[in-house]
């Protein structure tokens, strides 16, 4: 009796596996059709979206607060808004889903931000790994910054990136 | 009959010649007997005649007796112009009419005494040895002594024929003077003085005021009192007292001449507000180049006729140089001329230079003088120019005072002392000048950087003008910095903030005026607060596989 619940377990967590891949999938899918929509009912509820040629990576922008989704890339409120041409300032949690390709970016390396309308290109210009308390990176113009954490939770990486 | 008409034209051709009327006794004879006198000639050493002293009248007119050893019997004579008829020479008839011209009536001749005199000395002049005047009709009577009233007309006769000393002279006057003109020979007052100029008589001497230019004849002319022909009264038919009217001797006319060459010129300094004369001695004139010196404000002088023109050399202290040329004609025929000439009192201008501490003139600030009684005596508003002028002041002590500025100036509540002093006569104004500056309102403007929780936060910042131009550039301590600003609109920044916070780069527009002066000014920042993006190692998965191979080696191992 005992095997057979063993089994069944077995092949149970063998599904569970896939979960994530599943909701990866599910994240694209609806990243995609939120993109393609043109119903602002729709996308008024994001501030735009960020794509990553380099690595076919595509999300939406949130307002987000100190406390993020997990699943969306989240505009900082000290952030300029899209095509304001100051700081935007975007935050991701360090995950599949978000920004755990910070860490494989390089510089020189294409990002484009959209607000739907338009589309700004900008060029990884910078990598660093910036304190918590540290709040030059909210000060700097005319720039885009995104900000992921590191293994340190007093530590982010801060990708700078400059208009193309 | 023919011989007849002859002899009766012969006789008509002689009473022609002879001068001899017609006994048509043409004149009437009129007697006042004056009382208590009595006349006793004297012929021989004794009384001949004598008789009551009486006035006769031949038709009106005083005759003189020139027969006193006959009575006058008749009330109806003949005249005669023929003098020859009376029997006395022509010497004795000039002497006649010398006594009775100076006699009875000339001048202040007017008594009886004088009348007896003058009867005296015609009958002195018949075959009278002496001549007696009594109270009665008795020597034994008072004598009545004439002998002055004789002298006198003796004196009188024997001048005549004499002219005044001034006679046939030229004399040269100027006018506003008194002349004195004296008779040496003494006859003046035998004389009738006339003349187109005043003049006045005082014993022997004629006293001139000539006010006016010219030429003056004066003319001497003997005093007339007397009758236009020597007249005989007689008849012939009867023996009767001859009488005799004279008339008035020969004696000559003059003149003189009065030449009035300057006429007497005053010429007054004068205020020309007041009118009133400068009382000041020692200021000079040009009068046709020639100086003159005024005293107590009065130059006196004498001038011909002709043109002038008057030029101020110096002028009172207290005024200025007229420096127009006053000209004035004395005519032929000016009288004293008076001039008054004007000189005005340097006035003096308060000016004022108003600028700011930038020293950019001020335009629209209104200033009051006030005088030493605190009356306002002018206003001045400024405006765009550098000076701006008083009116014209008198010299003196006055104050000045803003009593109104510009907005977002303070008002200047000095009272500013401004003295207008006299320099020199040529001087017309005198200006005072001022230079003030009015400071602007310094306002204390507190800036402020704080976060959403009113923490105070250190930012450096950038203050510009209206124009954009930074006028400050400063940092906040505890949050703060203290702005002292002008009125204005002004624009802040900030250029850096502390750590942890987000620069506020907006630009922020703000007015300091009236009604924010004192006041603060605040700018927010947030807080930069880096997002939570850690995420919890997916530890599960690992779980999962572990429990997976457990579970595998469990099955195979029971299999």
């Amino acid at each position: 009796m005992l095997k057979r619940i063993i089994k069944v377990l077995l092949v149970l967590s063998l599904f569970i596996l896939f979960i994530p891949t599943y909701n990866k999938y599910k994240l694209d899918m609806k990243v995609d059709e939120v993109i393609l929509s043109k119903d602002s009912n729709i996308t008024s509820i994001y501030e735009g979206y960020i794509y990553i040629p380099k690595y076919n990576y595509k999300n939406l922008i949130k307002k987000g607060d100190r406390a993020i989704d997990e699943n969306y890339v989240s505009m900082h409120k000290l952030s300029s808004s899209i095509g304001e041409g100051k700081n935007i300032i975007l935050s991701g949690h360090n995950n599949r889903y978000v920004f755990h390709k910070l860490y494989s970016i390089r510089v020189g390396d294409e990002i484009i931000i959209s607000d739907f309308r338009h589309d700004f290109r900008y060029i990884v210009n910078e990598k660093r790994i910036v304190d918590v308390s540290d709040s030059s990176i909210f000060n700097d113009e005319n720039r885009l910054t995104l900000i992921t954490c590191t293994d340190d939770t007093q530590k982010r990486l801060v990708v700078i990136c400059i208009e193309k | 009959m023919k011989r007849l008409i002859k002899i009766i034209i012969i006789l008509l051709i002689f009473m022609f010649f002879k001068g001899v009327k017609a006994a048509s006794l043409d004149t009437s004879i009129n007697k006042n007997y004056v009382d208590n006198i009595w006349s006793f000639h004297y012929r021989n050493g004794k009384v001949f005649s004598y008789g009551q002293l009486k006035f006769n009248y031949a038709n009106g007119k005083l005759a003189y007796c020139i027969q006193p050893e006959t009575s006058i019997n008749f009330d109806r004579y003949n005249s005669y112009d023929n003098w020859n008829i009376s029997g006395y020479s022509e010497e004795a008839k000039r002497k006649m009419e010398l006594y009775a011209y100076y006699g009875y009536g000339f001048k202040n001749h007017n008594t009886i005494r004088y009348y007896m005199a003058t009867q005296e000395l015609i009958w002195r002049l018949s075959k009278d040895e002496d001549i007696k005047w009594h109270i009665g009709s008795d020597t034994s009577t008072p004598e009545i002594d004439i002998s002055y009233e004789k002298n006198e007309i003796l004196k009188m006769v024997s001048l005549s024929g004499r002219m005044p000393s001034m006679d046939n002279t030229t004399n040269t006057f100027y006018t506003g003077k008194e002349y004195v003109l004296t008779d040496y020979n003494g006859v003046l007052d035998l004389y009738d003085v006339s003349s187109e100029m005043s003049f006045k008589r005082v014993d022997n001497t004629l006293e001139f005021y000539p006010d006016k230019l010219g030429t003056y004849e004066v003319y001497l002319t003997p005093i007339k009192n007397s009758y236009d022909k020597t007249i005989v009264y007689d008849r012939e038919d009867s023996p009767t007292q001859d009488l005799a009217t004279f008339k008035m001797p020969d004696i000559p006319s003059g003149k003189f001449i009065i030449k009035v060459e300057r006429v007497r010129v005053k010429i007054n300094k004068r205020d020309k507000d007041t009118n009133e004369l400068i009382l000041d001695s020692g200021n000079k004139v040009l009068i046709n180049d020639k100086e003159y010196e005024f005293i107590d404000g009065i130059i006196n002088l004498t001038l011909p006729a002709g043109d002038y023109s008057i030029k101020e050399i110096n002028a009172s202290t207290g005024y200025f140089i007229n420096n127009n040329e006053l000209k004035f004609t004395i005519e032929s025929d000016s009288g004293n001329k008076e001039i008054d000439f004007y000189n005005e009192k340097t006035k003096g201008r308060v000016e004022i230079r108003k600028t700011n501490e930038d020293g950019d003139y001020l335009e629209g600030i209104k200033f009051e003088i006030y005088d030493e009684n605190n009356n306002v005596v002018d206003e001045i508003i400024t405006s765009k120019n550098e000076y701006d002028y008083s009116k014209e002041l008198p010299l003196g002590r006055y104050t000045l005072k803003e009593v109104s500025t510009l907005y977002g100036y303070e008002l200047d509540n000095k009272v500013y002392n401004v003295s207008l002093d006299y320099i020199n006569n040529k001087e017309s104004i005198v200006y005072k000048k001022i230079d003030l500056v009015n400071k602007k309102i310094l306002c204390e403007v507190t800036f402020i950087s704080a976060d959403e929780l009113d923490n105070k936060i250190n930012t450096t910042y950038e203050v510009y003008d209206n124009n954009m131009n930074v006028i400050y550039k400063g940092n906040t301590i505890d949050g703060t910095a203290k702005l002292n600003l002008n009125y204005g609109t002004y624009y802040i920044k900030e250029t850096s903030v502390e750590n942890g916070y987000k620069l506020n780069s907006e630009l922020v527009k703000f007015e300091v005026n009236d009604t924010f002066c004192i006041g603060s000014l605040t700018i927010n920042n947030d807080k930069t607060i880096m997002p939570k993006t850690s995420t919890s190692k997916e530890v599960w998965p690992y779980i999962i596989l572990i429990l997976d191979v457990i579970g595998l080696i469990y099955v195979k191992k029971n299999n």
